[in-house]
């Protein structure tokens, strides 16, 4: 069968360079099928980007992988609720709530905005001023071997954060006077509460930031102690640079993730990843994912529903009982099963929803076959003394060739959503992946304020099920002797 | 060369056990050529399968009776020895030229099928025997043709392609399923000359299926009328069709419709409908229709015996014939 197939798609191809022989004449190239040429270059090219995406990176989206570009992460424009993304609100809420002055459970407008901005140059300022990387009093011990001994602590510390509490406070209260959103009491009594959660580090703050009691601060102590002060990371001060028309809110014409032609093409998302880049790297996963799936089920299910088919009888019967079964099972739950027993891997991935797609090629398959036996020539053959493999194979599937194509070329972007879905239940690929499917339910979260999120994947999907559907027809003209040139 | 005798053939169906065949005899030897003919349903094809073994194909099986062909008896033999029969010894023709090619394959992908099932033949030589046989079967330009496909030749040519496959490998028993069915008239008398032809030339035995008598009286040396799965007239071809005496084949020879201009003799017809081949017939199955019946027919089963009148060899299963001769 995949003989015959070769030869009349290698002759269809011939044909067009040689201009048309006389043998291909009557068959419809696919050379000549428009959408069905355009749809496989398409196809083919999306797969050798995905493949290719070192040089991608090099030349075209200049960004890796793994890159994140955090001072793009961002939520997306015109979005103030930030709480979805509030890293204090999914770990410790208490600051969130303090620092949510009018408590509507969103940090947002500029009173807000510009304490956090205070509050986050605080601590900022700890480690890259004490160890030797810049200005202090105790400049002479100063070693910048990145870790902060009790010498490099600076002296002055109690009086720089009574310096910055005052400063805060007279900054907070001015605002919000000015603002007039708060009654003063109300206000006194929310940044007094805040200032009392910064006094723990006066006098006893070396220690208390100094974790393991070694005599020297590292990085990382310092951050294990910043992330009780989650709300105060660098991207407020971002955030508050791109409001650059101080209206508190981000709209898409100031948001830098938007898709530009001069830095991202296609944006960046929520987390500030290149939507080009992962848009390529989904295409490796995607195609890959659909092209696997769609070869495993449509070896297994002409397999089982041919001999159905063929042979008939009882043995017919229990084969395609096992199949209505296994119809009669949720889909999600024999993929479920098969991903909790073998693990959860991008090759385990294939392998069950292979297991699951193939049913519904046996029985088109079988019904085919069912009726295609039938035929005289089928008996014919077997009257010159032709085996059933032979048969089957030679007389039988290749003429039940167009609906499986036809149902092939569907079942490709079929695969590619589920692969989407059972990514969004997190069964699937899994996040720092990327695939188109992952994408979509990912961005449509932000579809509303960030479009393109949603649109650059959607569009490649589609693409790739219109091409594989031009492909498929293409396919079943070049595969059916009858359809004509005209 | 073949030799049927008492054959039995069952079909397995959801209304219940069907009779097709109940106990014919056949006898074809090389060079000549066997007529059946019947209405439809009357197991001439099931006779025909049960030769070529294909009756497994469909539900049915032989129950008892044997079929010799060449000194092997082919009844009970396993389907790997039947299959190197199939195409080298015993070769079939089918009725329909449109769906009896694979529309899929080229026609010289087809015709060389039956050489490519044996080893021994390599593809050149393949080739050029298929070409060769194609142009034996009056098919110009055979070069051209080996790279069309069926859907692009008339009937005609397609029923000489088949011919030409089914004779490839050289058999000695060719079985034609009505052949010119499905064929124009003119089309028809060419495929009966070169089916004849091809005969003598390779002294083939051949059955001919068919309910056209006037195929029959073209091509047929023998000719046996078959009913309700029996034979019930058997003899030559110009015995039968020329002096019928059985009343069914008498009947069928009235219910050929007459090239006569202006004579407007209303179409003969055989009233009522074969019988249910499902349940059990008592008597004659032909009585319940014929015009003769008699209170015996009813009851008993006419054997096949020879006839009185008519020319010799001719035997028929009636209950008329027995008077006559008592």
């Amino acid at each position: 069968m995949l003989g015959s197939i070769h030869e009349s798609v290698m002759n269809s191809f011939m044909s067009t360079k040689a201009g048309g022989g006389s043998n291909a004449k009557s068959r419809l190239r696919f050379g000549v099928n428009r959408p069905a040429k355009w749809g496989l270059t398409f196809v083919a090219t999306v797969a050798v980007v995905g493949y290719s995406e070192p040089l991608v990176e090099k030349y075209v989206t200049h960004f890796s992988y793994d890159e994140q570009h955090t001072e793009y992460r961002l939520q997306p424009p015109g979005t103030r609720d930030i709480s979805r993304d509030y890293p204090a609100y999914d770990g410790d809420s208490s600051h969130f709530v303090r620092l949510d002055l009018d408590k509507d459970g969103v940090i947002g407008g500029e009173a807000e905005w510009r304490n956090l901005y205070w509050i986050d140059r605080f601590f900022g300022f700890l480690f890259d001023d004490y160890d030797g990387k810049s200005i202090g009093e105790a400049q002479s011990v100063q070693s910048s071997d990145d870790r902060l001994s009790e010498d490099e602590y600076p002296s002055n510390y109690d009086r720089l954060n009574a310096d910055f509490a005052n400063e805060f406070l007279d900054d907070s209260i001015a605002r919000v006077e000015q603002a007039n959103t708060l009654g003063t009491q109300e206000l006194e009594s929310q940044v007094h509460s805040l200032f009392d959660s910064l006094k723990v580090l006066k006098g006893s703050a070396f220690s208390q930031i100094d974790g393991n009691g070694d005599g020297f601060l590292t990085r990382n102590e310092v951050t294990e102690y910043r992330r009780a002060f989650r709300p105060f990371e660098n991207r407020k001060q971002v955030l508050l640079d791109m409001d650059t028309n101080s209206d508190g809110v981000i709209g898409p014409e100031e948001y830098l993730g938007a898709p530009k032609l001069r830095t991202f093409w296609l944006g960046t998302d929520h987390l500030g990843r290149d939507v080009l880049t992962r848009l390529v790297y989904g295409a490796r996963i995607s195609i890959t994912i659909a092209l696997v799936v769609t070869l495993i089920s449509f070896v297994i299910g002409v397999l089982w529903g041919a001999t159905a088919g063929y042979v008939g009888g009882a043995v017919d019967n229990i084969m395609m009982r096992f199949v209505d079964v296994m119809y009669g099972l949720p889909f999600l739950f024999i993929v479920i099963i098969l991903i909790v027993v073998f693990g959860r891997s991008t090759m385990n991935l294939f392998i069950a929803l292979g297991a699951v797609q193939w049913l519904t090629m046996a029985r088109i398959v079988r019904g085919q076959v069912v009726s295609l036996r039938e035929r005289k020539y089928v008996q014919a053959a077997i009257a010159m003394g032709a085996s059933h493999r032979r048969v089957l194979f030679r007389h039988v599937l290749p003429n039940a060739l167009g609906p499986i194509i036809v149902y092939t070329t569907l079942m490709i972007p079929a695969v590619i959503l589920e692969e989407a879905f059972l990514s969004f239940l997190g069964l699937g690929v899994q996040p720092p992946e990327a695939s188109w499917g992952l994408m979509i339910t990912g961005g449509l979260e932000f579809m509303e304020s960030a479009y393109w999120l949603v649109v650059a994947p959607g569009v490649m999907l589609a693409m790739t099920l219109f091409s594989m559907n031009f492909v498929g027809d293409g396919l079943r003209d070049v595969l059916d002797p009858q359809v004509k040139v005209d | 060369m073949l030799s049927v005798r008492q054959l039995h053939v069952r079909y397995k169906t959801q209304s219940g056990l069907v009779r097709a065949v109940n106990g014919i005899d056949l006898n074809v030897s090389a060079g000549e050529t066997l007529a059946l003919v019947g209405e439809s349903g009357c197991g001439k094809s099931a006779t025909c399968l049960a030769i070529m073994g294909l009756l497994s194909e469909g539900l049915g099986r032989v129950e008892s009776g044997s079929i010799q062909f060449a000194d092997q008896e082919l009844v009970g033999l396993s389907e790997r020895s039947l299959r190197s029969l199939r195409g080298n010894q015993m070769a079939m023709v089918f009725q329909d030229t449109m769906t009896a090619l694979n529309p899929y394959l080229r026609i010289g992908a087809q015709v060389m099928e039956s050489l490519a099932l044996r080893r021994s033949v390599s593809r050149a030589e393949a080739k050029d025997r298929a070409m060769e046989m194609l142009q034996r079967v009056g098919l110009r330009d055979a070069a051209n043709l080996m790279s069309r496909h069926p859907h692009e030749l008339s009937g005609g040519m397609r029923q000489r392609v088949q011919i030409a496959m089914a004779l490839l490998c050289e058999p000695k028993l060719l079985i034609a399923d009505e052949p010119t069915t499905a064929l124009d008239v003119s089309v028809q008398s060419q495929i009966l000359t070169l089916l004849s032809e091809l005969r003598d030339s390779m002294g083939l035995a051949m059955i001919v299926v068919s309910h056209d008598l006037g195929v029959v009286g073209t091509i047929a040396d023998r000719v046996s009328v078959m009913y309700a799965g029996k034979v019930v007239e058997t003899g030559s071809t110009a015995g039968i069709l020329g002096a019928p005496k059985h009343p069914y084949t008498r009947s069928l020879r009235d219910a050929v419709p007459r090239l006569e201009p202006g004579a407007r003799v209303p179409l003969a017809c055989i009233p009522g409908s074969p019988p249910i081949m499902t349940e059990p017939i008592s008597g004659c199955a032909f009585s319940p229709r014929c015009g003769h019946a008699m209170p015996q027919c009813l009851e008993e089963t006419p054997p096949l015996s020879s006839s009185e009148e008519g020319p010799k060899g001719t035997r028929m299963a009636c209950w008329l014939n027995e008077e006559q001769r008592s």
